[in-house]
């Protein structure tokens, strides 16, 4: 044990142009190739090969290979040292050049874009991994490739949208307060509300297409905000999770008041300005639509007022009221 | 560990010795830091030393030779020899050579030619690397990065200001992407692009400050966003923000300084995250900016904009450009 | 907010001992959870030997809080909670445990590995929302006069000499691995 440590630490240590160095690397890295051929569980010998990647001697896509050999064996398929390896290879920030190099192969359809969405599911197990946003955004872009949530395969494959949340749900469990999962989320949500700008195609029935697309994404939101406030209500000093719940609820206003176009880059400036509501056609429908605007920020506000009473002193509580007045005022 | 008397002075001559120490053989700059601290290492701990008024304790020529060593074909740096070329990186290029004096040492018209390559001209966002991840860290970057060359003619400034104010949220803070929750980090790399480009007219400065100084906690530190735990690094990302917008002395000095202060290691220098935890370079770097900026004493200015020494940023002639 | 542990101990003659406990590991990541769980025994057992009866302690470690209550029945009830779980209702619920695990189990029960309780998982997942809390909490006067201490750290219930790390390196009841864990993993944001 302490042998190859020692022999570890000389790898930082020695010149790389003195041969001595090479061969001892070169012998670490044989010898430690066969222990964990044999035995991937020996932390010892999988450390000292991540000091060797990191030192550029081993290199990772190589190693990533070696792994797959390894998980041949039944036996370490059981190993979580050898997954754990895996993940880091791919995932040390260090890495963002294996992360691209696979992002190559993915493109040259050397790696199934599914087949790497499950290793993802994987590496985000890994609660230090949900932090890096290299890791979302291969993600973002996989899903990007794969066209899953746009028009028209949003129809076909719901049960992605399910799974991503899911995998999002998880995430946030393992790592409270995950600023990269909850963006993600609300990129996801994003993918889907942009209905206004139709992808110009020249369907005939594209109205027909454009009422059950809506009702998808409708219901989508419903669900949503349901299981977003029973969540908040049990995470109430995740101000993240309150930040996406902010954003279902615009999104939900949206779908009542085309007025609210978009709440990005709001300041105290132009939203005066959009206040000036400007077609004021005084029809039923809008009537309607408006009181029920009006009846959801309503109870929000009513929602957020128990639960500071319920938990007090919790900051994000006091924030999502900053929030929620702050639209109030402008309905 | 809580029964060590936690340091109230700055340890000078430790830090300089613990950022030297991460050079275990000065002629062979490739090792020069340890695993992945690599060339943004390097910004970080020649920034440190410079800002302690030890720059020269790196020999200049290697620094240079090595970041040389990191440019590619395109124009853009890796973060070590033989990785790809990415934004963040390039900055750190740019820096450290502007630091080293040594902007002829590299093709700079082919850095212009990445940064640009990086903005989609559709909606003026950065791209960090060909595989277009968006986000504002990689628009304070190319606009930096630019304006220490002196070109930002080469994007289109207009185009990338309406982006990041796609960004902006009712908080007055900042998010990585539109729609994203507003966070310290973020609302400097924000702040600071608009700074570099005339543009701090668009901030709600009193909201936005507001925001900034309630990350103060009661011990002192400072946290990036609502219920996190405070850490070395927001020192500087709140404070130079508040800095730009003029507000620096809406949080309680004397408390951070003690916190930051209390975050160094005793016995062999550098700065943790915060007290009590291992240190790192990173945080060495952000822990005596932030102390500069709060004027502490023994230690050079820095510019709250370029996160360089004042006077590196005086010598191009580009400090107090920029003005709320 | 997150109960991830209720564990009963009986505490006669100086002795701490475990009689029942239920655990929530769901939030951690899979390869991580036995360790966690040799972790929050070992704590919760700590705490347990170190709570006088007719006291309640809280005491908060990293981002985790032990509520303990030791009753005069030589019984102690304590509860791993994070740190937005309400503190009121903690120990409104390690009351109502102890009550009912007391009329269910006279003494000459305690006998460890023979006791069958599974109102303690029933509670344990019931309680992950404290609003099941209040009404129970409305009835509870009677705890309000038991001294509560609060505690820091867990360093802080040690004796003089004593130290965290020693006590973890002698623990049998924690593998090699999860030592090895444990000197990884610090407080995290
Ligand atoms: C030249 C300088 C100083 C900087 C270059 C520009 C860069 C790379 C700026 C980085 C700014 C930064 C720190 C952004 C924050 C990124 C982010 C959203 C991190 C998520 O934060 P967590 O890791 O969850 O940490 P907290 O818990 O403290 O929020």
């Amino acid at each position: 044990n302490s042998n190859i440590n020692s022999n570890n630490d000389s790898i930082s240590n020695d010149d790389s142009n003195n041969n001595n160095s090479n061969n001892n690397n070169f012998l670490l890295q044989q010898s430690t190739r066969c222990l964990i051929l044999l035995n991937p569980d020996f932390d010892t010998a999988i450390n000292a090969r991540k000091k060797l990647i990191n030192n550029n001697i081993i290199d990772p896509n190589e190693e990533l290979k070696l792994l797959d050999l390894i998980l041949t064996f039944p036996k370490n398929t059981k190993s979580s040292t050898v997954w754990h390896h895996r993940c880091l290879i791919l995932l040390n920030p260090d890495f963002d050049t294996a992360i691209n190099a696979r992002k190559k192969l993915i493109n040259n359809n050397i790696i199934d874009p599914n087949e790497e969405l499950k290793l993802l599911d994987l590496i985000l197990t890994f609660p230090k991994n949900t932090k890096s946003s290299t890791v979302w955004h291969h993600r973002k872009w996989i899903i990007q490739k794969l066209q899953l949530f746009q028009f028209p395969k949003i129809y076909y494959f719901n049960s992605y949208l399910e799974h991503e949340i899911n995998i999002i749900i998880r995430v946030v469990k393992l790592y409270p307060k995950n600023y990269y999962a909850w963006t993600y989320r609300n990129w996801i949500i994003n993918q889907l509300l942009p209905i206004n700008n139709k992808n110009n195609n020249n369907n005939d029935d594209d109205d027909i297409n454009d009422k059950s697309l809506l009702s998808i994404i409708e219901s989508f939101l419903e669900l949503e905000l349901k299981n977003m406030k029973s969540w908040i209500q049990l995470n109430i000093s995740d101000y993240s999770g309150f930040h996406y719940y902010q954003r279902c609820l615009l999104k939900k206003s949206q779908l009542y008041n085309s007025n609210i176009i978009d709440f990005y880059g709001i300041s105290r400036m132009n939203l005066n300005l959009n206040n000036q509501k400007d077609d004021k056609k005084d029809n039923n429908n809008d009537n309607n639509n408006n009181n029920n605007l009006i009846l959801l920020w309503f109870r929000e506000i009513q929602f957020n007022k128990d639960l500071i009473i319920r938990y007090p002193g919790h900051e994000t509580l006091w924030y999502h009221l900053r929030f929620l007045s702050f639209i109030w005022k402008w309905l | 560990m809580t029964s060590i008397e936690k340091p109230n002075n700055l340890l000078v001559d430790l830090h300089v010795k613990y950022i030297q120490s991460l050079d275990t053989k000065k002629d062979d700059l490739e090792y020069w830091f340890t695993e992945h601290l690599r060339l943004s290492g390097v910004y970080w701990g020649l920034t440190a030393l410079d800002l302690l008024k030890n720059v020269n304790t790196l020999n200049r020529e290697d620094v240079v030779k090595y970041v040389v060593s990191c440019q590619h074909d395109n124009g853009g740096f890796s973060g070590h020899i033989g990785h790809d070329p990415h934004l963040t990186h390039t900055l750190y290029a740019v820096q450290i050579l502007v630091i080293e004096d040594a902007l002829d040492s590299v093709n700079t018209e082919k850095i212009v030619e990445y940064v640009k390559s990086r903005q989609d001209p559709q909606t003026g966002a950065f791209t960090g690397d060909e595989w277009e991840e968006i986000d504002t860290r990689f628009s304070y970057c190319a606009i930096s990065c630019l304006s220490l060359l002196k070109r930002l003619d080469a994007i289109d400034v207009k185009k990338a200001i309406e982006f990041i104010m796609l960004c902006k949220n009712f908080d007055g803070g900042f998010g990585n992407t539109p729609g994203a929750e507003s966070h310290a980090g973020q609302i400097f790399c924000c702040v600071g692009a608009l700074a570099i480009v005339n543009s701090l007219h668009l901030i709600d400065a009193d909201l936005l400050s507001w925001w900034l100084c309630e990350r103060q906690l009661k011990n002192g530190g400072l946290n990036g966003r609502p219920e996190k735990l405070e850490d070395i690094c927001y020192s500087w990302w709140v404070l130079s923000a508040l800095s730009i917008l003029g507000r620096l002395h809406w949080i309680n000095k004397e408390k951070l300084i003690e916190f930051i202060l209390a975050a160094q290691d005793p016995e062999s220098g550098g700065f943790a995250d915060r007290p009590g935890d291992m240190v790192d370079i990173f945080h060495t770097l952000f822990g005596i900016a932030g102390l500069s900026l709060l004027g502490y004493p023994d230690l050079k200015s820095v510019d709250p904009v370029y996160c360089l020494p004042k006077y590196v940023v005086q010598r191009i002639g580009l400090a107090e450009k920029y003005h709320i | 907010m997150k109960i991830y542990s209720l564990t009963i101990f009986s505490t006669e003659n100086d002795a701490v001992v475990n009689l029942a406990g239920e655990h929530d590991l769901s939030g951690f990541g899979f390869f991580q959870r036995n360790s966690v769980q040799e972790f929050l025994t070992f704590f919760s057992k700590t705490v347990a030997e170190r709570t006088k009866p007719g006291q309640r302690q809280s005491v908060e470690e990293n981002n985790y809080v032990f509520y303990a209550y030791s009753r005069t029945e030589g019984l102690a009830g304590i509860m791993i909670c994070d740190n937005e779980y309400p503190q009121r209702v903690a120990f409104s619920l390690l009351n109502k445990i102890l009550d009912e695990f007391l009329i269910k189990f006279p003494r000459d029960k305690w006998i460890p590995q023979s006791i069958v309780f599974p109102e303690l998982k029933n509670y344990l997942i019931k309680y992950q929302d404290p609003k099941q809390a209040d009404q129970i909490v409305k009835v509870q006067t009677q705890l309000d006069e038991t001294k509560l201490v609060m505690n820091k750290t867990i360093e802080t219930l040690l004796q003089r000499g004593e130290k965290l790390e020693d006590l973890i390196d002698r623990s049998q009841e924690i593998s090699f691995q999860s030592k090895a864990f444990y000197k990884q993993a610090k407080k995290t944001n």
